[in-house]
């Protein structure tokens, strides 16, 4: 129970918290700006095919209140970046996120794309982390105190979801399908289905490349949560996942972006970005022309 | 610094969260790690199956057409609002659906057509069965077939003939 106890609840900084809430509300702010909600909006209610809460809806939310929900959610996110009265914005853009997100996963599939940085943002609803690197911090004048274990739980918690999510994932994987996942011509079948793209067609024409790059992809998914108990292996993971998924858009045209891109924020030690650029930045500023 | 000023700074890193927060990520993980294990799709929350099931070279696609006065043309969901554009998902199971639903999903689409062929009179629905390895080279699968399914029109909804 104890051991359990400081794995969950690992001391941190004020500021890994707020760097934490910076990045995933950034992410999701972008997200936000440019969804495609308003194109679902005035779906005829026939077509219409809600999960969870969305079946509460007896259509899709018409257009009006899918822009005011899209503006309300963007003002919200920025507002959690720059964390002003983040207690407030936080779970408000949070909450919009999940209603528009809702509204691309009731139409018939159930849309993964941006669910890691929803579940990642859930500790945060409820986490200090407007107490570095915020409006709120400078507006309340607080002083930095050291690390802390108030402020490490969110971040363990965020890289739970982000490797259970790729575990879960090549797990699902092997119990739905077995090894034949990597060794019938399952990958090459999936190429070839998924379009014309040269890429998707270069893979699926070499089969020993289709089994190499579906292995591999197993492999990465199943081994993810080596980096709860050894974080250099993120070195290894968090690349390898970026480039999973920058070769799934390029083969098949899907986004997963958000989820790679909250991959890198929760597993990057922003403390020693900054204190890089801080290094940088005076170095810089003494070479230029003065 | 003082004995006292080290005591309270260790105390506060050694400090927990409030047992509110504990028991709220003990439960969040929980639901995360049970619906991962078991497959549960209580969104948010998912079971991750993602390109989990094996493909084969046997693909299923479906097929609307509109019907109008110069025989029968193809609806391109993709030049549709995005809305109609989840018409191979609703095809999935749209053979489960109870009769009313079914017409009416289907009279959606005739509306749908009508915004790019107003005089469009029915819509049919063809299931195209086809094989990857027909249209990529090998030639080894047989080539596609396509057989009706469905029929409306402003009146009545007809099953295969």
């Amino acid at each position: 129970m104890r051991r359990a106890e400081r794995f969950l609840f690992p001391a941190a900084t004020a500021e890994q918290l707020a760097a934490l809430r910076i990045g995933l509300c950034a992410i999701l702010a972008g997200r936000l700006a440019f969804g495609p909600y308003t194109e679902l909006a005035d779906q005829p209610r026939e077509l219409f095919r809600p999960i969870s809460f969305m079946e509460l809806l007896p259509s899709m939310p018409s257009k009006p209140v899918v822009v005011a929900l899209q503006g309300l959610g963007v003002l919200a996110a920025v507002l959690a970046v720059l964390g002003l009265r983040t207690r407030l914005v936080l779970p408000l853009a949070w909450a919009c996120a999940i209603f528009l997100n809702g509204m691309l996963t009731s139409t018939g599939k159930v849309v993964h794309n941006d669910l890691v940085l929803l579940l990642c943002l859930v500790p945060l609803l409820v986490a200090p982390s407007a107490d570095a690197w915020s409006l709120d911090a400078r507006g309340a004048g607080r002083t930095r105190s050291g690390s802390s274990r108030l402020y490490g739980w969110p971040l363990r918690t965020a890289a739970i979801v982000v490797a259970g999510a790729y575990f879960f994932a090549g797990l699902a994987k092997l119990v739905s399908s077995g090894p034949a996942w990597v060794t019938s011509d399952n990958l090459r079948w999936a190429l070839y289905a998924s379009g014309d793209s040269d890429l998707a067609v270069f893979i699926a024409d070499r089969p020993w490349l289709a089994h190499a790059l579906a292995a591999g992809t197993l492999l990465l998914e199943l081994g993810f949560p080596l980096v709860l108990l050894r974080p250099r292996a993120a070195w290894v993971f968090v690349p390898g996942t970026v480039l999973l998924h920058l070769g799934i858009w390029l083969a098949m045209g899907l986004d997963y972006s958000a989820q790679a891109a909250t991959a890198v924020v929760v597993f990057t030690n922003w403390l020693l970005v900054v204190a890089a650029v801080r290094r940088q930045v005076p170095a810089s500023a003494a070479a230029g022309p003065g | 610094m003082s004995r006292s000023a080290m005591g309270e700074t260790e105390s506060r890193r050694d400090e927990l969260p409030s047992r509110g927060i504990r028991v709220f990520v003990a439960a969040f993980l929980a639901a995360f790690v049970v619906c991962g294990l078991l497959g549960l799709e209580l969104w948010p929350l998912t079971g991750w199956r993602l390109f989990s099931q094996l493909r084969t070279d046997h693909q299923v696609a479906w097929r609307a057409t509109a019907v109008g006065e110069d025989g029968e043309t193809q609806i391109r969901f993709a030049d549709l609002p995005r809305g109609y554009g989840n018409f191979p998902l609703v095809m999935r199971t749209l053979g489960t659906l109870p009769r009313d639903e079914q017409e009416a999903a289907c009279r959606a689409w005739l509306d749908a057509a009508r915004k790019e062929l107003p005089a469009a009179s029915e819509v049919r629905i063809y299931r195209v069965d086809w094989y990857l390895s027909y249209r990529h080279g090998t030639r080894d699968g047989p080539p596609p077939t396509t057989t009706l399914l469905l029929t409306c029109d402003d009146g009545s909804v007809d099953a295969a003939r």
